[in-house]
């Protein structure tokens, strides 16, 4: 497969603040690339700077196999972006916001038509075509910004935070329209600090933490990075510290907390550990009500290679 | 291009504040003044002088005095002449009935009671005529010309400042509203900017990644920009020549010349002041109504004679205040004939301009912003 994007030791400072660090990733032909990280962790930095928007220190930037600057209009051309921030005019309707942006890639008045209904049939505006901007909700408002973003079809589109502050059914929305877009063949550069998104959508994932890259990798790649082999909830009342005890001292246990309800376990990587926990459940004729476990998360990665939470 | 064009209009024509700052502040405020000064300016209005002649012989005989008492009363509207003998004319002034009166024998003679404008202003047609008679007596006098003579040196040296006063208390006020009209149209100018540079807008990011070239998308703002205020000052100055009856003079031509070059310099005014700080755009557009606001004062929108006061003492901020110059060259199309004063202003308006544009454009051509 081609490398679409090609980013080699990229550096950006804000004045004293170092945003991006000897940053270096590719990103190749049909792959959805999910860049997560923290608030602040440089993720819409790194975009602006791909993007040629913005003077980075050092470091070097190929799209297309050509070194990106403002002034390389074919390269331009191919690339859809979805900004962090909604920006629309509120003066023009949902319809005429998709066409002018639309009309910056596409001249043809025909055939940016066809486009515009397209976008807006993939971000399910087609109720609100002739609305204004001011009178969407926020998620719809965000559907639009994506519509103006992609409506010309690119090859490479990138999409910073698109699901911010938007309701669960929109985020499935937006993700499911994403998802198309990536099987019509677009190459998409994601950024998010929601793990589950990333999870869902990407083909390949990079962890950004104060603009490095602390990992990369598919979803289960990473996962393998941690130790954790589950983790385990299990309502019950009134144990004892001897029962609590016992537990800590269980084959590959990681960490016990109890809160007087509810029981917190994980487990190191390991054979057998839900088996054995139930056993001794068993055998201490201990009474539960809910008992579940799960698979380690991307938190916990983060976690586990940071030392703090994904989010704050 | 076109459908940038079009929507840019679009845009434009349907963002209230911009229609509100540019066309119908500028029209309420012209109303204002309106009914503020319509006392005033009747007061202050030049009366015509009310005189008397002494109808004699030697009166009648001298047909070029005549005939310059004629026009002067007639054409002019400086007196307002009784042709009486020699005792109604002495009772009339005893009375007050008239300001002074003219008697002729060997000499052409004035009699007033009191020293004024009004008392001067007859002795120094006397003296007009007698100088210009004998400069002119050896050729035919033409009527037309000796009264034109003599109005050449009474508007030199008391007209102005009658009028002067009569101008600059009311319609210099007006003059100095459509200077700062202009200047508001720098909210588009703002607007242009903000929508055009990344590290401003992030609609201007959206067109900073798209292959359009952003001077491009600029000039096609700054365009519909120029055709949106420039029709607004003419509906403005419409206003106040047919509903408001304010004086323009009759030089049309050069009233919409001055129009379009105000409003580009209000434009480009704007278009520095987007470019100045990474503000909000209520932020710069306060900024603009500010320095527009100054710059009227300066020019003398609140205060009579402000802008003499200014040409005065400090006459470097007269000669860059574009409001000034607007004022001016309104107020020389109003007062003079001849176009010099005018395009004196003029020229100084497009130097204004002119300036503004290539320190934005300095500014505008970054491609790339240390930070967005
Ligand atoms: N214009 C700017 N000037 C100065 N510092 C900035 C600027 N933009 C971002 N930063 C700083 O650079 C760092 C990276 O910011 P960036 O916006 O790239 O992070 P992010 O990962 O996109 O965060 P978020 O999830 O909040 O969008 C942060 O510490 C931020 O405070
Ligand atoms: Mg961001």
């Amino acid at each position: 497969m081609n490398n679409i994007i090609e980013v080699k030791k990229l550096n950006k400072k804000y004045k004293n603040l170092q945003a991006v660090k000897d940053l270096s990733f590719t990103v190749k032909e049909k792959e959805i690339l999910g860049l997560l990280g923290p608030n602040g962790s440089g993720k819409t930095t790194t975009i602006n700077c791909i993007l040629s928007l913005l003077n980075f220190d050092s470091g070097e930037i190929k799209i297309l196999g050509e070194k990106m600057t403002p002034e390389a209009y074919d390269i331009k051309r191919q690339i859809g972006v979805v900004f962090q921030d909604v920006a629309v005019f509120d003066e023009l309707t949902v319809y005429e916001n998709i066409n002018y942006f639309c009309g910056l890639y596409i001249k043809d008045k025909e055939e940016r038509r066809k486009y515009v209904e397209e976008a807006i049939d993939l971000v399910r505006l087609n109720e609100f075509k002739d609305f204004p901007p001011k009178k969407l909700s926020g998620g719809l408002l965000r559907r639009l910004n994506i519509a103006c973003g992609i409506a010309h079809k690119p090859k490479i589109i990138f999409l910073d935070e698109p699901t911010v502050a938007v309701d669960p059914q929109s985020r499935n929305n937006i993700l499911e329209g994403i998802k198309k877009l990536n099987q019509d063949g677009a190459t998409i550069i994601y950024t998010t600090h929601y793990m589950e998104e990333v999870e869902i959508l990407c083909d390949r994932i990079i962890i950004l933490d104060k603009g490095e890259i602390i990992a990369s990798g598919t979803a289960k790649e990473l996962k393998e990075l941690t130790n954790i082999e589950e983790k385990v909830t299990v309502e019950v009342d009134d144990l004892s510290i001897d029962i609590i005890n016992e537990l800590n001292k269980f084959k590959n246990i990681d960490e016990v907390i109890y809160d007087g309800h509810i029981l917190y376990i994980t487990f190191k990587k390991g054979k057998d550990n839900l088996l054995n926990l139930i056993e001794f459940m068993k055998d201490n004729k201990i009474k539960y009500n809910k008992f579940f476990s799960e698979l380690p998360t991307l938190n916990d990665v983060f976690l586990e290679l940071t030392g703090k939470e994904l989010r704050d | 291009m076109s459908h940038i064009f079009i929507n840019q209009f679009k845009i434009c024509l349907k963002k209230k504040s911009l229609i509100f700052w540019t066309l119908i502040f500028p029209i309420a405020l012209g109303t204002f003044f309106n009914l503020a000064f319509s006392n005033i300016d009747e007061s202050e209005k030049f009366k015509t002088i009310d005189i008397a002649v002494v109808n004699n012989e030697k009166f009648n005989e001298n047909e070029s005095f005549k005939e310059l008492i004629r026009a002067l009363s007639t054409d002019e509207e400086i007196f307002n002449p009784q042709y009486v003998n020699l005792e109604e004319a002495k009772s009339l002034l005893d009375n007050n009935k008239i300001k002074g009166y003219i008697l002729l024998e060997e000499k052409i003679k004035v009699f007033v009671k009191e020293n004024g404008l009004s008392q001067t202003i007859i002795k120094s047609v006397v003296d007009n005529f007698y100088q210009v008679g004998s400069a002119v007596n050896h050729i035919i006098l033409d009527k037309q010309n000796l009264k034109n003579l003599v109005m050449e040196d009474l508007n030199r040296n008391y007209f102005k400042d009658v009028s002067n006063e009569k101008v600059s208390s009311i319609v210099t006020y007006f003059y100095t509203l459509i200077g700062m009209a202009c200047l508001y149209g720098g909210v588009f100018g703002i607007k242009a900017v903000i929508d055009s540079e990344s590290n401003l807008s992030k609609k201007a990011a959206r067109v900073n990644v798209s292959p359009v070239h952003k001077f491009k998308l600029l000039l096609v703002s700054l365009v519909v920009a120029l055709i949106i205020q420039f029709t607004e000052n003419l509906i403005l100055l419409g206003y106040l020549i047919n509903i408001l009856k304010i004086d323009f003079g009759n030089q049309t031509l050069p009233l919409i010349i001055l129009a379009g070059a105000g409003s580009f310099a209000g434009i480009s005014m704007g278009v520095l002041i987007g470019l100045s700080n990474k503000k909000s755009e209520d932020t710069k557009v306060g900024i603009l109504m500010s320095v527009t606001m100054a710059l009227s004062f300066l020019a003398g929108m609140m205060i009579k004679n402000m802008r003499e006061l200014v040409d005065k003492n400090i006459p470097i901020l007269g000669q860059i205040n574009p409001v000034s110059m607007i004022t001016k060259a309104l107020y020389s199309l109003y007062y003079y004939d001849d176009l010099n004063i005018y395009f004196q202003n003029l020229f100084s308006l497009i130097i204004f301009t002119f300036v503004m544009i290539t320190i934005s454009y300095i500014i505008l051509r970054r491609k790339k912003y240390d930070s967005i």
